[in-house]
This record gives structure tokens, C-alpha cells and sequence, in this order.
């Protein structure tokens, strides 16, 4: 057992023996050797481009996408809980007395409708923040 | 150096670079911009050297090379601004596959049963990131196969077995040498060769 585990260290000194003769050449060196082994340097170097801009952007997405939640927790602190926190029916009642005059709102209800059996709740809440950012009703959803 | 420049300033060890770095690491945007300016000889050097690493990690070298990119864009790993960013990414992979085996020497934790408060709810504990049992076995007996593999590679080779030796007893290169009565040319020749076969052997990493 102890033998076993003594080979994962044998093994890693020995890549970094091997790693540090790679680092030790000199990019001439490198080079010649990439094509007396059969390969196109420029194509080596190609994938491994493509391969390093793929998770340059895979973190950029990750990164965004985190930027994008804390800043709709910010936008929904900002916006109140007292609204978002009303009850489900009560949102909708709001959205109904808009709704009712509003041809616009009525036609996002119908498209909300149209995925599901309704509107679901965070797509009552958006229209609800929306609503509230216009100044179309107060905190506690009451029109202004 | 002696060819016109471009070898790597390199110092292995499982920190972020050479000794007696003192320089802020770099922005975000620095690394991005590191990264796209490397050259053809810094990406297949950094492709070799994850080939490498990869036989700790258990993936293919790309994907050693693409978690160490990751890792230093979302500042897991700060690269000073003074080491090379090829550097940096090659102890990053180094530092990866030396945790791995840090992992399999430590006891495998098991899931477990616990709760954070006196009358809460009991809750599952998820596996830790160490191997269980079973990783544990998996990962000696692959050092050892691997081992096993490069002396059938080298059966021919005397010089490149007793290089081979010296290396996994930990002997420095003037102690390889003396043993073997090399000088440093013969001897940076016999560890090339030992290099160039086992990448040929392996070219994507040590996982097939």
C-alpha cells in the first residue's frame, strides 16, 4: 500500500523532471522539435488557441452571468419587498387593473399565458418592478 | 537561452512562481491579454507541459491547461505581474496535479450524517473533494501501471532507465550525471530523448 502510494509521488517527479527540460528550451529548440516529430507548429499552436479562447469566454459568460444575479438581488432590494412580497393574487389583481387599459401589458400577459398555464410569479414580478420603475404604482402596488 | 532566447525562467514548486515574487498580480484583463498574446512556442510548450501534468489529473493535458486559464481569469490563482503567464500557467498544472496526489495520501472522508443545530434537521453531508476508496485504489494502481509502462518503454535504453531511476529517488542532475559519467550535453540529450518518447508515446496527455 504504502509502496502504491509512494508511485504517484515517483510520478510526479518525474513530469516535473521532464516538464523542467521542456521549460529549459529555447522556442528555436522547441519549435525544430515540434516538426522533426511530424507536426505543423503553427497548427499545434492553433488548437490549443482555439482551445484557450473557448474557456476565456466560458469564464466570461460564468462571469456575467454572476454580475447579472447580484445585480437583479440589488434591483429586487431596491425595488422593495413589500411589493414583491404581496401575495400571488393580489399581484395579479394589480396587473389585471392594468391590464384592463393597457393593450400592451394584456398582450405580455397573453405571451406569459401562451408558455404556460399563466403567468408565472417572477414574470408578474418583472412587470410589477417595470411597473413601479415607471411610476405607475407605489410600493405597495397601489396606482399612483 | 543559448539558441537566441525564449526558455522559460522556470522554478517548479506549488506556489505561483518563481521565487521572491513581489509584483500585483495581474486584472483580469491583463491575464486575458497575457493569454492572447502568447506565442506559438509559449502554446505548445503549454500544451506539452499539461500532457505532462495531466498523468496526476486524470484528464487530457488541453483540459489540465484550460482549468489553469480558468482558475487564473476568475482569480482562484493570482499571477504576479512579473512571471511569464506560461510560467504561471505550468506551476498552476503543476499545482493541480501535486494536490491530486496530496488527496490520495490523505484518509477518504466518507458522507456523514450531522446537523448545524441541536434540534435541526439532520442533513446529508456531501462527499468531500477527496477520494473515496475506490478513487484511492484506482489512482495508486494507475501510478503504478504508468510506472510499470515506462520502464517497458525504456527496457532498451539503459542510459534513459538509469536517468529514469535518479528521477523518481529525487537525485539531483549533477548526482544523475556523476552516476552515469555524463557530461551536460550527453546528459540533456538522454533526458530529451526520454522527453520526445514518452510525448510521442502520450501526445495528448498520460489518460489513454
Amino acid at each position: 500500500m504504502t509502496r502504491k502510494a509512494n508511485d504517484e509521488a515517483k510520478l510526479l517527479r518525474l513530469t516535473d523532471a521532464l516538464v523542467a527540460d521542456l521549460m529549459s528550451l529555447t522556442d528555436e529548440a522547441l519549435l525544430r522539435e515540434t516538426t522533426e516529430d511530424g507536426n505543423d507548429p503553427e497548427v499545434v499552436a492553433d488548437e490549443v488557441r482555439a482551445a484557450l479562447q473557448a474557456a476565456v469566454l466560458r469564464e466570461g459568460k460564468a462571469r456575467l452571468a454572476k454580475a447579472r444575479g447580484g445585480l437583479d438581488a440589488a434591483r429586487t432590494a431596491r425595488t422593495g419587498g413589500v411589493l414583491l412580497g404581496l401575495p400571488l393574487p393580489r399581484k395579479q389583481q394589480i396587473l389585471g387593473q392594468f391590464a384592463a387599459n393597457d393593450g400592451r401589458l394584456r398582450e405580455r400577459l397573453t405571451m406569459a399565458a401562451r408558455k404556460g398555464e399563466g403567468a408565472s410569479e417572477r414574470e408578474v414580478d418583472d412587470i410589477l418592478r417595470d411597473l413601479r420603475d415607471l411610476g405607475a404604482i407605489d410600493d405597495e402596488g397601489n396606482p399612483r | 537561452m543559448s539558441e537566441g532566447g525564449g526558455a522559460c525562467a522556470y522554478v517548479v514548486r506549488d506556489g505561483i512562481g518563481p521565487d521572491g515574487v513581489t509584483a500585483a498580480p495581474l486584472s483580469t484583463d491583463e491575464v486575458r491579454e497575457a493569454i492572447a498574446t502568447l506565442t506559438t512556442a509559449d502554446l505548445i510548450r503549454l500544451k506539452r507541459a499539461g500532457a505532462l501534468y495531466a498523468v496526476g489529473v486524470g484528464v487530457d493535458g488541453l483540459e489540465v491547461l484550460n482549468e489553469a486559464v480558468r482558475r487564473t481569469l476568475d482569480g482562484t490563482r493570482n499571477c504576479p505581474g512579473d512571471v511569464s503567464m506560461t510560467v504561471f500557467l505550468v506551476n498552476v498544472m503543476r499545482s493541480m496535479a501535486s494536490s491530486e496526489r496530496v488527496k490520495a495520501k490523505e484518509e477518504p472522508m466518507m458522507e456523514s450524517i450531522s446537523s448545524t443545530l441541536d434540534d435541526g434537521p439532520a442533513v446529508l453531508e456531501p462527499p468531500s473533494q477527496r477520494r473515496n476508496v475506490e478513487e484511492m485504489r484506482l489512482a495508486r494502481e494507475d501510478a503504478e501501471g504508468r510506472l510499470k509502462v515506462l520502464e517497458d518503454i525504456f527496457r532498451d535504453d539503459d542510459d534513459a532507465q538509469l536517468v529514469l531511476m535518479g528521477d523518481v529517488d529525487e537525485m539531483s542532475a549533477d548526482e544523475i550525471r556523476a552516476l552515469g559519467g555524463w557530461d551536460e550535453q550527453a546528459y540533456a540529450t538522454i533526458r530529451r530523448r526520454i522527453r520526445r518518447k514518452i510525448a510521442a508515446r502520450y501526445p495528448q496527455g498520460w489518460v489513454q
